[in-house]
């Protein structure tokens, strides 16, 4: 026997020729010696090559200690089963009591030790049992020590297939992989840390028919070098089988997250907080890279509840070729925070809170949304410049390559007309009222198919016509028209914080256009207040939903009563009328920072011009008079007087870089300019001679005018 | 008729030579020191003092053909009239500039440990950018995102804001330009930035 050359066996397992062989041949060879007085028999057996195998230096010793009593032992110096696991070397089974029992053999509690390639130094316990009849094998291997884990292994080898089991428990993912290495590899890139509990079985004839793999992912850590993708003490529970159909593998798998954290740029899922499961059922077709879904359900605990089918195309440029989302459920605020948000941190929309749950269905088509049918169920939004309360209704929407596709858009998901509803709101801090719009909207076009009304205070703004096409491009346009129903100016002030005054703000608005993040109402604005009329016109507002919004507009305001006008602002009795031209104001978050401003009284005006002690003294102050004003007016003769006669006043105030250039309704000299002109007797002038104020300055005294009640004359 | 010619030859002459073109170019000193000033402000007093690098105050701008003969005019435009003009601030006093700076103070006691962490760098055009996200923890990643985004909407705002106070809405490359630099000077030793080679660690 020594030096024989094993001929190849034609069985698809090499480890199963060669254990078997072994096995077999070992013990035949020690059973005709049985009943000798023989304590020990060496067979040194050689070489063993097979096609793709070889074992090297291989002998059989067997020893006798007693009756009854047998030892076989079976050194192998080296032996190569598969390249990708490398040499094994110093094999050693030690088999007490082998069963020879033709056609069965044996070995119930072999031990095995050596450096199995790899799989380093391992140190076995094994039972064995060969068939020669019907060349059938099953064994046990426990022991076996992998990736600083354990791992139980079971076999068998029966006519109609084999089936390979493993149960594993706490392997180091780390060292896994590097063992997986010549099968499996993950990106370079990638570090990942954390345990794996699986188990493992296999089912095959010739080749592989079912996976299935069952357990636990434990603390799993992984990142990958730009930090798009990554995991935090992740625990994941799997139950997966595959079928082999043909070249394709037919997938069923569930996979729940309990605890830890993912993160996949820009999504951030806290599963500890809101544990996750999906069930898959689908089918890979390996060749070009096809994972067909025909069922995906996802569920996150108070976040979504979704059932997806499609077709990802991991071999080709786009990975997501088409989708098909039926939302049962999309839960705010989490699934807003959590799976929207993220892709909105650049917009304007990044401080937009969402309640209330959405339902519906989306379609994504070559990596892009398709279409999709929503309904909106008690949804709240808030924003920074608009809110929206108990919003209802149905948004359908369609691309506008399905729009515009041939076959008619009717029938198709998102064509239908869209409706919304909701309860209140606001409006820059204004807030609005109960409304009900109907629209269609594809593409970046948006059209609304009736008049509505949105209430603002106790008013509205009547909208007869928007539509918006090409939203966002350079050639977007904007048609609209429509009405501000009169509004009172005393809740509108109240809303903005201003002193409260009378009167009503409307007007017919023609146009509005946005271009470059610029809202421009085309028309005037008339407002109706302190008697007189006031008509904004070239309003524009920059930045409408940033956090730096500017407005800008001319404002001219014809035949105020100035009583009331004083009476409002505690600014002390002025009688009158007044006229104001306000060009190229401009508001930088609701503050003037520009103006050109002349406030006069109307050429020609016939009414009754009186100015009290208070007013006077609060002029002279803004025309930079101070303290000695109030002296002169609280002694002397002038005292008895509680108001003058003036013949007319004005003043005017160009604001830029926070200075004030102040000047009156002529000059008197150098650089002094007459407020008030007197007229009668007792004839009181106001002369300002401060020509830069400082706005900021300007401010506060106006702010504390308004707060005091202005000196006392006796 | 005749002997006007000359007369007129001679006044057109005159009339050329007295067309004097002034062009204003953009005060590289002065914006330097309002980007420190305004960098004060967002960061606090208490940064690592940064010397500013001995330059060539014109020569931090592009040389162009032409411009040794302006420089040459402006000198003897100096030396005629005081040399007020050439001294000037920048203004970034105006309402703009101040709430744009408040609300990046407002957001560098957020931003200053990714800063140092080297999760969050510098960029050569005078913005922030995610280095390394890893530097992040996973809860945080999305905030850090969203205070990146908000500082590159304040910065841009900021450049813009302090060309159009100083009446130059053209200069805001180069106020772009010159905080790029600025903000990489001042910066703490540590963090990172990034320039034509990449990023690095000052």
């Amino acid at each position: 026997m020594p030096g024989e050359r094993f001929h190849p066996v034609h069985t698809s397992f090499k480890a199963q020729a060669l254990a078997g062989v072994v096995l077999a041949t070992a013990l035949l060879s020690i059973a005709p010696e049985r009943g000798d007085a023989v304590g020990r028999i060496d067979i040194d057996i050689g070489d063993l090559v097979g096609s793709d195998w070889s074992a090297r230096n291989v002998s059989i010793a067997l020893e006798l200690p007693g009756a009854e009593q047998t030892i076989a032992r079976v050194f192998v110096k080296q032996a190569t089963l598969m390249p990708e696991i490398g040499a094994l070397r110093d094999l050693s089974i030690t088999c007490p009591n082998p069963l020879v029992r033709e056609p069965l053999f044996a070995c119930k509690s072999a031990t095995v030790s050596g450096q199995f390639g790899r799989f380093g130094r391992q140190q076995l316990r094994a039972s064995l049992e060969y068939r020669s009849d019907n060349e059938t094998l099953r064994f046990a291997i426990d022991g076996l020590r992998v990736a600083q884990g354990r791992v139980h292994v079971t076999g068998q080898w029966l006519e109609s297939g084999w089936t390979l089991a493993a149960k594993t428990e706490g392997l180091a993912l780390a060292s896994l992989r590097e063992l997986m290495k010549p099968w499996f590899a993950l990106p370079d890139d990638l570090t990942v840390e954390g345990k794996a509990s699986l188990d493992v079985t296999l089912h095959g004839a010739d080749t592989i028919a079912t996976a299935q793999v069952g357990g636990t992912l434990n603390d799993v850590t992984a990142n990958n070098a730009a930090g798009t993708l990554a995991t935090d003490k992740l625990n994941v529970i799997l139950d997966t089988e595959l079928k082999a159909d043909g070249a394709d593998w037919i997938i069923r798998a569930k996979i729940a997250a309990r605890s830890g954290q993912a993160y996949s740029d820009p999504i951030f899922l806290d599963f500890a907080q809101q544990p996750a499961t999906a069930t898959v059922a689908g089918r890979w077709i390996p060749e070009p890279g096809i994972l067909q879904l025909s069922e995906l359900k996802v569920g996150q605990k108070d976040t979504v509840m979704a059932t997806l089918a499609g077709e990802l195309d991991f071999g080709g440029e786009m990975l997501l070729r088409k989708l098909h989302v039926d939302l049962e459920r999309l839960e705010f605020p989490v699934a807003f925070t959590s799976l929207m948000l993220p892709f909105l941190l650049d917009t304007e929309l990044k401080d937009l809170k969402m309640e209330g749950h959405v339902s519906g269905v989306v379609e994504m088509e070559a990596g892009l949304p398709a279409a999709f049918a929503l309904e909106l169920h008690e949804v709240n939004a808030t924003g920074n410049v608009a809110s929206f309360r108990a919003l209802d209704g149905q948004v359908n929407w369609l691309s506008s390559a399905r729009r515009d596709a041939p076959g008619g858009a009717a029938s198709r998901l998102g064509a239908a007309p869209s409706r919304l509803e909701w309860q209140g709101g606001a409006l820059y801090g204004i807030s609005t009222g109960a409304t009900r719009i109907h629209f269609v909207t594809a593409g970046a076009d948006f059209r609304l198919l009736e008049p509505t009304e949105l209430p603002i205070l106790d008013g509205g703004l009547a909208i007869e016509e928007l539509s918006v096409r090409e939203l966002g491009e350079p050639q977007m346009s904007v048609r609209f028209a429509g009405e501000l129903k009169p509004i009172s100016v005393t809740l509108l002030s109240r809303a903005f914080g201003w002193p409260e005054f009378a009167g009503t703000i409307a007007g017919r608005i023609p146009q509005v256009s946005l271009e470059e993040d610029v809202l421009s109402l085309g028309g005037d604005l008339d407002a109706e207040v302190f008697g007189g009329q006031v008509k904004v016109n070239a309003l524009k507002l920059q930045n409408p939903l940033g956090d730096y919004p500017q407005l800008s507009a001319n404002i001219t305001m014809r035949n105020l009563d100035l009583e009331a006008v004083t009476g409002t602002f505690s600014f002390g009795k002025i009688t009158g009328r007044l006229n104001a031209d306000i060009r190229d104001l401009e508001l930088f978050q609701w503050a003037p920072i520009k103006f050109d401003a002349r406030l006069y009284t109307p050429p020609g005006d016939k009414s009754r011009h009186l100015i009290s002690q208070r007013a006077v003294n609060n002029l002279s102050n803004i025309g930079g008079g101070g303290g000695g004003v109030t002296a002169a007016l609280s002694s002397g003769f002038l005292r008895f007087f509680e108001d003058f006669r003036y013949d007319r006043l004005g003043l005017s105030c160009r604001l830029e870089n926070e200075i004030c250039l102040m000047d009156g309704i002529e000059r008197q000299q150098g650089e002094s300019y007459y407020i008030v002109k007197g007229s009668g007797l007792p004839r009181i002038d106001i002369i300002g001679n401060a020509r830069r104020v400082s706005w900021n300055r300007l401010v506060s005294q106006l702010t504390a005018i308004q707060a005091s009640g202005g000196p006392v004359v006796q | 008729m005749r002997r006007l010619v000359p007369i007129k030859l001679a006044l057109v002459s005159v009339l050329i030579a007295a067309c004097v073109t002034i062009n204003v170019y953009f005060p590289a000193a002065a914006a330097e020191k309002a980007a420190d000033k305004i960098i004060e402000d967002v960061w606090g007093k208490d940064q690592a003092p940064a010397p500013t690098p001995p330059s060539d105050k014109t020569s931090s701008l592009a040389p162009q053909a032409g411009r040794l003969l302006f420089a040459a005019a402006g000198a003897v435009l100096d030396f005629v009239i005081p040399a007020a003009h050439a001294q000037a601030d920048l203004d970034i006093a105006t309402p703009e500039v101040r709430a744009i700076t408040a609300s990046m103070e407002g957001r560098h006691a957020s931003l200053s440990k990714y800063y140092a962490s080297g999760a969050v760098g510098f960029t050569a055009d005078g913005m922030v950018e995610v280095r390394d996200q890893n530097a992040i923890p996973l809860p945080e990643r999305n905030q850090a995102r969203q205070l990146v985004a908000d500082e590159n909407k304040d910065r841009a705002a900021l450049y813009a804001a302090i060309a159009k106070a100083n009446a130059h809405p053209e200069w805001e490359p180069e106020i772009r330009d010159t905080f790029a630099k600025r903000w990489v000077a001042k910066a703490q030793a540590g963090w990172w930035y990034k320039d034509a080679g990449g990023w690095k660690q000052k």
